[in-house]
């Protein structure tokens, strides 16, 4: 068990200014090798509840474990015990990175965790040939494109292997072909280690080909945790809390409600294509014109 | 509204060592007119100078190279800078960053006092703006904690109690839900009705297919420019210059309808499809 959050609240404010509670009664675990999908409107507690996980928030109530460390027990883990557990990359990267040189900003954690220096140098030139920023460990993290900025922060963070990645909306202000690669160079360090990834993101069809679990925070609570082919098919619950379906899939429930006979499993936009182009060869072989 | 002519613009880049180095050339002999009331959206790939291109519409930005008129008047024959900016208001992608006040009403009255209106005209211009984007009520709540599309949304009357003729987004809607995107679009094309002047950048392509036109950008140069259909129906080229067809087309595409921008045509194509 990677990550477990048992009965853990937290609430904004005091109790003289008013508080707000953000999160409330959530429960979750996540095992290695998870990619995991957190979505939710606008202050449903999506991010308060990443900060959470990632130790940067204090729980008012219930119990919140990164594998053998407590994070809720009367005394603070150490930072760096915190940091050799989870890694966080947040919404704005460019925030993240203050380093001189791209280098000295793949260095900096490592560093932090004691690492003897070699191993640094080994890793750091390791880690930047693998993002394809090896040509660039000597520039500023300012001279380069938004796009290598995203890289660089990401770089940062899987350099030190956390056993539960967090991400924060890492896809927004990608192009697709960077998008692809983000997801790409992602999926292929989480294979390499076997992390667990929790992925916060607005954008459900690139969650579609990212993550295979769903999880849907609606006003701090948690609606709904299921395999993500699944918990898209709950169409009422999800638009109470403002989610919209993939656009593979609701595509191939519109023409399942019009009559087709076409599986609605689909979720991206090759799986739906598939799925229609297999409908109408069907309904031609049965002679009924796809339906 | 907006007039370019032959617009070129290189940053200074140093090195690590804060020795002077070479230029990156943003925006290549960009030429692009926009009149007044339209609604455009750019598209480009990542460092494609797109928003190189809107820091050029209100002077943050001056072309090493070429002319930009706004309102038919060259941007360095504005005696003040403040002048530009009153006409052409600009909104970011992370709001925080361009929120200054400690409540809502003390945000929107910032650029006002800067300019030294008479309390009884800002009270009544800060009224006006927060029922345009749907904030009244909340005059005294701390901007921190409004939700994203909100706080998106304050940003956005900032920009609009100036009276700007027209508003730039830089990625506005980016870091908005579905909602935010929507409360925020919906602001928009009330705005755009009411004669405002809409440019915006953005790499979601529902968005795009919002827009009386579009202009495309690649490597810093102004590739192409129409409507949304038009635009849309050139698949190649816009691949060529890595820029995403909407995922309504790519599904079009793949199924052999060309030019598709919405879910209801696609359908009804191949509902056709499989009648014939």
């Amino acid at each position: 068990m990677i990550l477990r959050m048992q009965g853990v609240g937290c609430k904004y404010g005091d109790d003289l200014t008013g508080s707000v509670t953000a999160v409330q009664g959530i429960n979750l675990s996540v095992e290695a090798g998870e990619t995991l999908a957190l979505v939710g409107h606008t202050g449903s507690g999506k991010s308060t509840l990443a900060q959470l996980m990632a130790g940067l928030l204090p729980a008012d109530e219930g119990e919140i474990w990164l594998g053998d460390l407590c994070l809720t027990g009367k005394k603070l883990p150490k930072a760096t015990e915190v940091c050799r557990r989870v890694g966080m990359v947040f919404q704005y990267p460019e925030h993240q990175l203050f380093a001189e040189t791209v280098r000295e900003e793949l260095a900096y954690g490592p560093e932090n965790l004691g690492w003897p220096a070699d191993r640094i140098e080994r890793e750091v030139a390791a880690m930047a040939a693998k993002m394809g920023l090896a040509d660039l460990l000597d520039a500023g993290p300012y001279q380069l494109s938004g796009g290598e900025q995203r890289k660089v922060a990401l770089a940062s963070v899987l350099i030190m292997r956390p056993p539960l990645l967090i991400l924060d909306e890492p896809f927004v202000g990608l192009d697709a072909s960077a998008r692809q690669e983000f997801m790409r160079l992602l999926l292929a360090w989480q294979q390499e280690f076997s992390a667990a990834i929790v992925c916060i993101s607005h954008d459900m069809d690139c969650l579609a080909e990212f993550c295979r679990r769903l999880v849907v925070l609606c006003r701090g609570q948690m609606l709904l945790d299921a395999p993500i082919r699944e918990g898209f098919d709950r169409v009422e619950l999800l638009q109470k809390s403002g989610i919209y379906a993939p656009l593979g899939r609701q595509a191939v429930r519109r023409l399942k409600a019009a009559g087709w006979d076409i599986d609605t499993g689909a979720l991206t936009v090759d799986e739906a294509a598939a799925a229609i182009k297999a409908a109408r060869k069907a309904g031609k072989a049965g002679d009924n014109h796809g339906r | 509204m907006f007039k370019l002519e032959n617009v070129s613009y290189a940053y200074d880049t140093e090195d690590a060592s804060g020795q002077g180095g070479s230029r990156r050339q943003a925006l290549c002999g960009v030429s692009l007119q926009i009149k007044k009331g339209e609604w455009w959206a750019i598209l480009g790939a990542n460092g494609s100078g797109k928003s190189t291109l809107a820091r050029h519409l209100n002077g943050l930005l001056l072309p090493t190279a070429g002319r930009v008129e706004v309102c038919g008047r060259e941007v360095r024959d504005y005696a003040r800078v403040q002048d530009l900016r009153r006409l052409v208001g600009i909104v970011f992608q992370n709001p925080d960053n361009q929120i200054v006040g400690n409540s809502v009403e003390e945000d929107v009255a910032f650029g006002l006092e800067n300019l030294g209106t008479a309390r009884p005209v800002m009270r009544r211009r800060i009224g006006e703006v927060l029922q345009m984007v749907g904030l009244s009520g909340r005059e005294t709540v701390d901007p921190a904690a409004l939700s994203g599309g909100q706080k998106q949304r304050l940003a956005i009357a900032g920009a609009l109690a100036m009276q700007p003729q027209a508003l730039i987004l830089d990625e506005a809607t980016s870091m908005l839900d579905p909602v935010g995107q929507a409360e925020v679009l919906d602001l928009l094309q009330k705005l755009h009705e009411d004669g405002l002047t809409v440019v915006m950048i953005t790499h979601n392509m529902s968005e795009v297919l919002l827009a009386d036109k579009v202009a495309v950008m690649s490597e810093g140069r102004l590739m192409m420019t129409g409507t949304p259909a038009e635009i849309f129906a050139k698949s190649d080229e816009l691949q060529k210059w890595h820029i995403e067809l909407p995922l309504i087309t790519q599904l079009g595409n793949k199924l052999g309808v060309a030019g598709c921008t919405d879910l209801d045509g696609l359908l009804q194509k191949l509902e056709e499809m499989a009648e014939d």
